[in-house]
């Protein structure tokens, strides 16, 4: 009798997250066939040709770049460099201080010889108080300000209401962009008629590249297992999830580290929201909210081609404090605008976007916990367990190492940023592996993150970098 | 048992995939080795006829190549590309022109007729930048097709532009294509000589409004006294309408009018653009009344009215002075704020 329940439990636990599997897999293949259908278009398009014409200065938007600053001492002269260098016709850089407690500030003042100003700022977003502003002698577009410590989202909305041009780019303090970047980033925005008022470009990852002086020299692959599946991780959600998503509009991150957004816009919504971890993906479901309640045609969209390098954790622990922190804004941005789901006054963002993150995105983890422990528990005790063990285990094969493999796979196809043979083969090698470790330690990551949101952990956590840049 | 046909079904479903991946992998690294190789042979000949290709361009001539193969013909486009981008003499242009008609022009051609999108819109920007326009009639073929996309419209019809058909390229933008944005109409028109675009302004009442708001942001752009009485009659015409907004922008751009009384009841205008506009426009006129004007924009509700006044008050003989008696006497601290930021801003 009690074997009887027991199996009987088994066969519906088992048969739940085959069907969760199932409707997932297939979820990501209308995804994944709708990228293909749009990176096939733009196959061998020659790239530099066709954003020449963008260059002219009579055309270009102008944009302010806000760099916020915590703390980044080891990175933020290279990345201000890199930003010096960028191929575009006018812009501005503000790097936002954000109470440093190392030795950002004066780094900053001494290598590009800034002088205090005084300007007036037009308030636009509360902010904490700002201590200085700073311009450089030798550089005028190149501003500084100082504040009181605020988190990254304050700073932002410091730069925003400094910022002097229409469109606006926040971008981490350690990261290189190519040369074109901005340029292919704006097109959607130029050629739209600001019908567009966000776009963001993709995110790749800097560590094992060859960085100089803020340039990026040569693409590379790093030696780290952990940072070549990050590689893979980052291909799959930009490559696969992002084109098929902004598509139809149903966007709802645009890279915190690297996307431009229409200035009125984001005052308009309110700017950067303070008390959450997430605060990128946060602003872009409440432009998408401000989108649907003013009934506008404004679009969100996403640019595969222009890549800004980052630099990634090579350690399990500042990965594992990374994924739990972003688990968690996953879910402050979740809460906060939970009258979106499966609310059909919001169109597509309310009936497919939400409804996707809260099943799949949060709480698709607890799911493949579940089937993991089902898998390894099933070892032990055999018979009817263990087929529905080799089913799971099948599918998330599938759903983990299959897709990646396709990812990368799209990658040489159509973006094909790594030069080498070999490259592809060890990427290719690498994601097979992916449902035998990297998977199952994310998914425990993310579960971590949950606890935490019950047991109410708040804060970011102390990241460690070491610069991206020689 | 049901559920072993399952497990069957989809263990092989997962080799099938995984056999179908390992092949496209396979393809890629085929494809890939003998791209790198492509890129190598291409880069020697490059390397090989640089400065021969280099002397022909700077002497106007042309240079001879017999070996026509897809290699050196890649090469050729690339290293034409490269200095169509910096040589800006006639001789050198009309050198690149003649190369490319006769190495490239017949490769483009069946490019333009073939399926693939990518590979036509990047001929079309080859054409365009080589001026050849011994491929216009290809180029308006393409324009015949019923299923041209929008950026192929675009660059085909700039081309033509560039070329110098008024009649082609007016009809175009007016009668067949007219949901192209400001943007595109924009560099459309910066593509015509001095001579088509005239015609363009003579007949600036039959074109539609985004067409007419691109023609005065050439204007602007341009900044050419010559279209000023143009531009005052139509915003004499389209006054208190988007129109008449940008042909004040281009009157402020080109910095002069016969009259500048006729925009004084501007100071009073509901709309902030004519305020910032008449602020800007009034520091090409320094006299008495300008700086009261001025000094009351620059106690503007509208903060891009104030900022633009107290711009505008730093390029009049004695407007630092009424600046910083703004700064010290008045009673409004943002008109305080702006300018004391303008008196600033020229010591950097």
């Amino acid at each position: 009798m009690l074997q009887q329940i027991g199996e009987y439990i088994a066969i519906v636990f088992g048969g739940f997250i085959t069907i969760y599997m199932v409707l997932v897999i297939s979820f990501y293949s209308v995804i994944l066939l709708l990228s293909l259908l749009q990176l096939r278009r733009e196959y061998k398009l020659d790239k530099e040709q066709a954003y020449d014409e963008y260059l002219n200065d009579l055309y270009t938007k102008p944009i302010s770049i806000i760099v916020p600053a915590f703390n980044e001492e080891a990175g933020l002269i290279q990345s201000v460099r890199s930003l010096l260098g960028i191929n575009y016709p006018t812009y501005e850089i503000i790097v936002v201080n954000d109470g440093s407690t190392d030795d950002s500030l004066n780094k900053m003042i001494r290598h590009y010889e800034m002088t205090e100003i005084k300007k007036v700022i037009r308030k636009q977003v509360e902010t904490k108080n700002i201590k200085g502003i700073y311009q450089s002698r030798t550089l005028p577009n190149l501003y500084l300000i100082d504040k009181e410590n605020g988190g990254k989202a304050d700073a932002l909305n410091v730069g925003l209401n400094f910022s002097h041009y229409p469109y606006i780019c926040s971008l981490d303090g350690d990261s290189v962009l190519e040369r074109d970047a901005f340029l292919k980033v704006m097109k959607p925005i130029m050629i739209s008629n600001e019908d567009v008022i966000a776009s963001g470009g993709s995110v790749r990852i800097a560590n094992g590249c060859k960085i100089s002086n803020g340039h990026l020299l040569e693409v590379g692959l790093s030696k780290h297992p952990l940072v070549i599946m990050q590689i893979i991780e980052y291909l799959r959600a930009f490559l696969m999830g992002r084109i098929g998503l902004s598509r139809h509009n149903l966007l709802l991150i645009v890279s915190g580290a690297f996307g431009v957004f229409s200035k009125s816009w984001v005052a308009e919504a309110g700017g950067y929201k303070t008390t959450t971890v997430g605060e990128d993906m946060e602003l872009v479901v409440r432009l998408h909210r401000l989108i649907k309640e003013k009934g506008a045609k404004k679009k969100i969209v996403y640019v595969p081609d222009p890549v800004c390098w980052t630099e990634v954790p090579e350690e399990t622990k500042f990965l594992r404090r990374q994924r739990r922190r972003w688990h968690r804004g996953l879910f402050e941005s979740l809460w906060a605008h939970r009258k979106l789901a499966f609310n059909p006054k919001y169109g597509s963002i309310g009936m497919i976007s939400f409804p996707y993150f809260w099943i799949v995105e949060f709480f698709g983890p607890i799911i493949e916990l579940s089937g993991y422990i089902y898998v390894l528990s099933s070892l032990f005790l055999g018979g009817i367990y263990l087929e529905f063990a080799i089913i799971i285990f099948l599918l998330s094969c599938l759903y983990g190492s299959l897709f990646s493999m396709a990812s990368v796979l799209l990658e040489e196809w159509s973006l094909r940023k790594y030069p080498k043979v070999s490259h592809i083969v060890k990427l290719f090698l690498y994601s097979m592996t992916e449902t035998l470790w990297y998977r199952p330690l994310t998914v425990f990551w993310r579960c971590e993150g949950i606890w935490q949101i019950i047991v109410g952990e708040k804060g970011w956590g102390e990241m460690k970098r070491k610069g991206v840049s020689e | 048992m049901m559920i072993s046909n399952e497990v069957i079904v989809l263990f092989y479903a997962t080799i099938f995939i995984l056999i179908f991946l390992l092949l496209i992998l396979l393809y890629l690294i085929i494809r890939k080795t003998l791209e790198n190789q492509e890129t190598l042979k291409v880069n020697l000949i490059k390397k090989e006829i640089e400065t021969s290709l280099f002397v022909s361009i700077s002497e106007g001539k042309v240079y001879e190549r017999s070996n026509r193969d897809r290699f050196s013909l890649k090469a050729m486009e690339e290293l034409l590309k490269s200095y169509s981008d910096t040589v800006v003499g006639t001789l050198e242009i009309q050198s690149i022109t003649a190369m490319a008609d006769k190495y490239l022009s017949e490769g483009y051609r069946k490019v333009l007729k073939g399926r693939s999108w990518s590979k036509r819109i990047n001929a079309l920007y080859h054409i365009e930048d080589f001026h050849m326009h011994k491929l216009s009639d290809d180029v308006r073929q393409l324009l015949q097709s019923r299923s041209i996309t929008k950026e192929e419209v675009i660059v085909s019809v700039r081309f033509l532009a560039a070329t110098g058909m008024f009649e082609e390229v007016f009809e175009f933008v007016n009668e067949r294509y007219t949901d192209l944005t400001d943007f595109d109409y924009r560099s459309i028109l910066f593509k015509l000589d001095e001579h088509s675009f005239g015609l363009f302004v003579e007949r600036f009442s039959e074109c539609h409004p985004t067409l007419q708001w691109s023609i005065l942001e050439i204007i602007s752009i341009r900044k050419e006294l010559s279209y000023l009485s143009f531009v005052e009659r139509i915003f004499q015409m389209y006054k208190g309408e988007e129109t008449g907004i940008r042909a004040l922008k281009a009157i402020a751009s080109i910095g002069f009018t016969t009259d500048i009384e006729q925009f004084y009841s501007l100071r009073g205008s509901s709309e902030w653009q004519e305020r910032m506009l008449f602020a800007k426009l009034i520091r090409f006129f320094p006299s008495e009344s300008s700086y009261d004007i001025l000094a009351t924009l620059i106690h503007d509700r509208n903060w891009w009215v104030r900022s633009q006044a107290a711009q505008s008050f730093t390029k009049l003989p004695k407007g630092k002075e009424q600046l910083i008696k703004i700064m010290e006497n008045s009673h409004d601290p943002y008109a305080r704020d702006i300018a004391t930021e303008w008196l600033q801003k020229g010591e950097i």
